[in-house]
């Protein structure tokens, strides 16, 4: 679990702080105010330590190399260079910083030279840290078939969390015994709502089954193919509440319609509520309201909402509250706001002014 | 002109008429007199147009869970705007009768939600006010020009001439009695 990320001088950020709920954590805000490279920071220094994980006494340098990869690889700056990633106009350092729970903490630092990152502080970094998943903005059953090696062989225009997301639907499935009952349930009800389920047969080949036939992943609506990803990530275990690390989902409500991502609050409830911690971004309030409406405080829900905004000197800030009406400033709620504005000023002119 | 609905008040400053349309006191006056028809909170006439005003308060200090879920069950279910849009027709059909409808009508509301909420609402309500929407060719005025729903916050930031209010409890309690 990853509880307070601190990022100086990175990429649009010049000093932000955030405190992550261990439940749910919805990160709203306009474009370019940083939500995706929010999660993607996060998801770096999380997954960092995952990646020399079998290793032992890893040195600092090593562990710097493989960070550095991770961030370029994620973030894809201009020419791959780490350095673009120094916040523009900034003449200190690049800071990130991470903690999580158990006391683990992970420093680094670069400057607008840097090749690599430089380890400023680690502590018990790669021990207990368990896999995560970052799900991005395009669902990927309809394109995955032979995408790994492709990716591998070619600079394609696709970041690391692509890659790594149709890594983790190829694993195999995990044992239904060793399934969490939450999970068993949740991919029922996934599985009614998309009248079948997708057969996952490996290389990236994907079908979609029903009772009385089988198609093409791609002959599926996008919103199931969305859907079905997480019903795959809870079939590999990949997400297992309670012993996999956070869930990290970038605009999960994109291709779902209403009643998908009321089922899709559903679950992500309920993940979280057995101890599974979920960041997401979102730019629909179909679910920040869904979330709200669901939250059950005597279940011990606990849901931050996170807004990401620019102030007067076009520095992004970030303030964090515990329900959606609380939340300020709230680009979605502003956006109805003008909508009204829109059709008092058309239909009525000046009256009431 | 001020009108209050329980705990809300408006200050329409500019109307040259307002009335609490659905006065069912006999000794007060404008006395609606027919129960059986679906009223509006009030109707308020200005120079060129004339607005009838429904106030739904859920966020009111006196409400009681059992109200606020039915209230929620009607927004749901589509009672709500369906309830508002017989408030319009049958108060219409009335202010015809009476022979007052000159003038071009919106049907501007407030109902103490969130701002979100309200605009789907509005549609809704729009839809059912004239049969699916639909306008006929045939017709040489348009019986409602805005149909819209508002919270306190929102009607305040489109009327600053409108003032709305949401009187302390204890004033209203001690008006009752």
């Amino acid at each position: 679990m990853i509880t307070q990320l601190e990022l100086k001088n990175f990429m649009a950020f010049s000093d932000l702080n955030i405190n992550f709920s261990p439940g749910i954590n919805i990160i709203i805000g306009e474009n370019s105010t940083g939500k995706t490279q929010l999660l993607k920071a996060s998801y770096a220094l999380y997954s960092g330590a995952t990646l020399l994980k079998n290793q032992t006494n890893i040195s600092d340098d090593k562990l710097a190399e493989a960070l550095t990869t991770k961030l370029t690889t994620l973030f894809m700056p201009l020419d791959g260079k780490l350095r673009k990633m120094h916040h523009q106009g900034a003449t200190k350092q690049a800071y990130l910083q991470a903690r999580f729970a158990q006391d683990q903490e992970i420093a680094a630092t670069f400057f607008k030279n840097s090749n690599t990152v430089v380890i400023k502080n680690r502590n018990n970094y790669q021990q207990y840290q368990a896999k995560t998943v970052f799900i991005p903005t395009k669902e990927v059953l309809a394109s995955m078939e032979g995408f790994n090696s492709l990716y591998e062989k070619y600079e394609l225009s696709f970041d690391q969390t692509y890659q790594d997301i149709c890594l983790l639907l190829d694993l195999p499935k995990i044992r239904p015994e060793a399934l969490h009952k939450e999970s068993k349930q949740a991919m029922a009800q996934i599985k009614d709502i998309c009248g079948g389920y997708f057969v996952f047969h490996g290389g990236g080949k994907v079908t979609f089954k029903s009772e009385s036939a089988e198609f093409s992943a791609n002959a599926m609506a996008e919103g199931f193919r969305k859907i079905g990803m997480l019903w795959r990530l809870l079939e590999t275990g990949a997400i297992h509440p309670g012993v996999s690390g956070p869930l990290f989902w970038d605009e999960p409500e994109s291709n779902l319609n209403p009643k998908l991502i009321q089922l899709l609050a559903q679950i992500l409830l309920e993940l979280s509520r057995n101890n599974q911690q979920i960041i997401l971004t979102t730019n629909d309030y179909v679910l920040l309201k869904w979330f709200d409406l669901l939250i059950d405080k005597n279940k011990d829900d606990h849901i931050l909402f996170h807004t990401l905004y620019r102030d007067n000197n076009g520095v992004i800030n970030i303030n964090s509250a515990e329900n959606y009406q609380s939340i300020t400033p709230n680009a979605i709620a502003d956006t109805f706001n003008d909508m009204t504005r829109k059709q008092v000023n058309k239909m009525m002119g000046r009256m009431g002014k | 002109m001020k009108l209050r609905e329980r705990y809300i008040e408006i200050d329409f400053t500019d109307a040259i008429d307002a009335l609490v349309f659905d006065q069912m006191k006999p000794d007060q006056a404008n006395y609606h007199g027919i129960g059986e028809m679906h009223r509006v909170d009030f109707i308020v006439e200005f120079d060129n147009a004339i607005i009838f005003v429904e106030i739904k308060d859920p966020a009111n200090p006196d409400a009681q869970e059992k109200g606020l879920l039915k209230f929620e069950k009607e927004i749901n279910d589509g009672t709500l705007s369906s309830t508002f849009a017989s408030k319009f027709i049958d108060s219409f059909f009335y202010r015809w009768a009476e022979n007052k409808l000159s003038k071009t009508v919106h049907y501007i509301n407030l109902v103490t939600l969130e701002a979100e909420v309200l605009l789907n609402l509005s549609d809704e309500i729009s839809k059912k006010i004239s049969p699916s929407g639909k306008n006929s060719k045939r017709w040489q005025r348009h019986p409602i020009q805005n149909c819209q729903v508002f919270n306190i916050k929102t009607w305040n930031e489109n009327f600053p001439n409108w003032p709305a209010t949401r009187l302390p409890a204890d004033t209203v309690a001690v008006e009752r009695i």
